[in-house]
């Protein structure tokens, strides 16, 4: 028997052309198709499940309670989300393989001990192509990958599993940019006004992340294609049709505001000073957004996002030469605010 | 501050400032800003003071996201049936 450790979640295979995702990494998949058992296991970190039949002789509730003993609660209805129904009630098209998706986030925390029992089913396009019928006799043997017969006759295999990689690979995307969010609002915020514009711009740009994953290519900087999809948007919102107040930057060098503050007779002995003694929170984020846009934006991607100078030239789609005299004479500009609200203080 | 016969090391130092607390500049540069301020407490002042505010303009600029708006986002996602 298969020694993955984890919990078992039963399915039973109906008709239905659907494919199921489970998030479940490490976890074990009963399945039970025409008396047959299968146990589909999802490989390491991937989302990937392998599908083999291990039984076709014992009954399917029996195998669940030598797995889980008396407690059989771990399943649950696909579309009603109901927990401690009767298993195993789960309709899924039957693939070489299939995605298998548990979804922590949409668990709360309280009942994360039986996280094992709450299986989120996403959807994908169902496949709704004749002869999704399942026959007797469809598995190919009982060790090797489970198959369904009537399904390879009259779709091209290739199809459903085309879609169950695909749906991997999206669900895969979906988590990543999920887990970005919080690192993408931090420079969202802060490139717009307001946390309303802030908030709807993150939504936008999620929405179409979500529907344009697929040109995201894996492996780059999924931060900055985030963040270059949110700052188009915002282009697009028509804020840079609005020309940025002619603000001069100052001529002084950037040790402007260190001589500007010795100059004043505030700290004789700066170094040892803390900035946030002399300047509060409100001050920072109201110079900063005293900043013209287009010197903020590189300001706030590599100051506060920490991108590159090359990370910000392709977010924002200008030269490299350009994020850099931007960033020069932005930072005069935020020093130069900045030393007002010093000395006025 | 040595006002050299060439260049100045201190306005060197300062035009170079910006790259290197971006982490910009080539190894060799690097290694001369460095090095010049090694002996220069006028340029390590400033470069100290940059640091320390650049720290606190990141540090005061934070606002976290909204629970809410994370739950949205995770609404966003292919959905549930």
């Amino acid at each position: 028997m298969l020694k993955h450790a984890g919990a078992m979640l039963g399915v039973r295979l109906e008709a239905k052309p659907q494919v199921l995702l489970l998030r479940a990494p490490g976890r074990v998949v009963g399945v039970e198709l025409d008396g047959a058992i299968g146990e589909a296991v999802v490989l390491g970190n991937s989302l990937a499940v392998e599908l083999r039949v291990v039984d076709s002789g014992a009954g399917f509730d029996q195998i669940l309670r030598d797995r889980k003993g008396d407690d059989t609660r771990s399943v649950v209805r696909a579309g009603e989300n109901e927990r401690d129904c009767e298993p195993p009630l789960v309709p899924v098209v039957l693939l070489d393989y299939q995605v298998v998706v548990l979804d922590p986030g949409d668990v709360p925390e309280r009942e994360l001990v039986a996280r094992d029992d709450l299986v989120a089913f996403h959807s994908i396009k169902p496949t709704r192509s004749a002869g999704m019928e399942r026959s007797p006799g469809s598995f190919q043997g009982k060790t090797g990958n489970a198959r369904v017969a009537a399904m390879s006759e009259t779709t091209p295999e290739a199809e459903p599993r085309k879609l169950a990689e695909e749906a991997r690979d999206r669900v895969r995307f979906e988590e990543e940019a999920l887990e970005l969010a919080d690192q993408v609002y931090r420079v969202a915020r802060r490139l717009v006004s307001t946390r309303e514009e802030a908030e709807d711009l993150m939504q936008e740009t999620y929405s179409r992340a979500f529907r344009a994953w697929r040109s995201y290519q894996p492996g780059t900087n999924l931060r900055a294609w985030l963040l270059r999809i949110l700052t188009n948007l915002n282009i697009d919102r028509g804020r840079r049709q609005q020309r940025s107040p002619d603000m001069q930057p100052l001529e002084e060098g950037d040790y402007f505001l260190y001589n500007k503050l010795e100059e004043a007779g505030r700290e004789p002995n700066l170094e040892q000073e803390r900035v946030d003694e002399r300047l509060s929170q409100d001050d920072v984020v109201s110079a900063l957004s005293a900043v013209p846009h287009d010197f903020r934006d590189v300001i706030v991607l590599v100051d506060i996002g920490d991108f590159s100078y090359a990370d910000a030239a392709q977010i924002l789609e200008i030269p490299i030469g350009t994020v850099m005299s931007r960033l020069h004479r932005g930072r005069r500009i935020l020093k130069g605010q900045l030393a007002e609200q010093a000395l006025s203080a | 501050m040595n006002l050299g016969f060439e260049v100045d090391p201190c306005a060197k130092c300062e035009e170079q400032l910006q790259p290197y607390l971006d982490r910009e500049l080539t190894d060799a540069e690097r290694l001369e800003a460095e090095g010049h301020l090694d002996n220069c407490s006028y340029c390590r002042k400033r470069y100290r003071f940059e640091e320390e505010l650049r720290r606190f303009v990141r540090q005061a600029t934070v606002e976290e996201m909204p629970p809410a708006l994370k739950q949205k986002l995770a609404d966003l996602r292919t959905p549930l049936y």
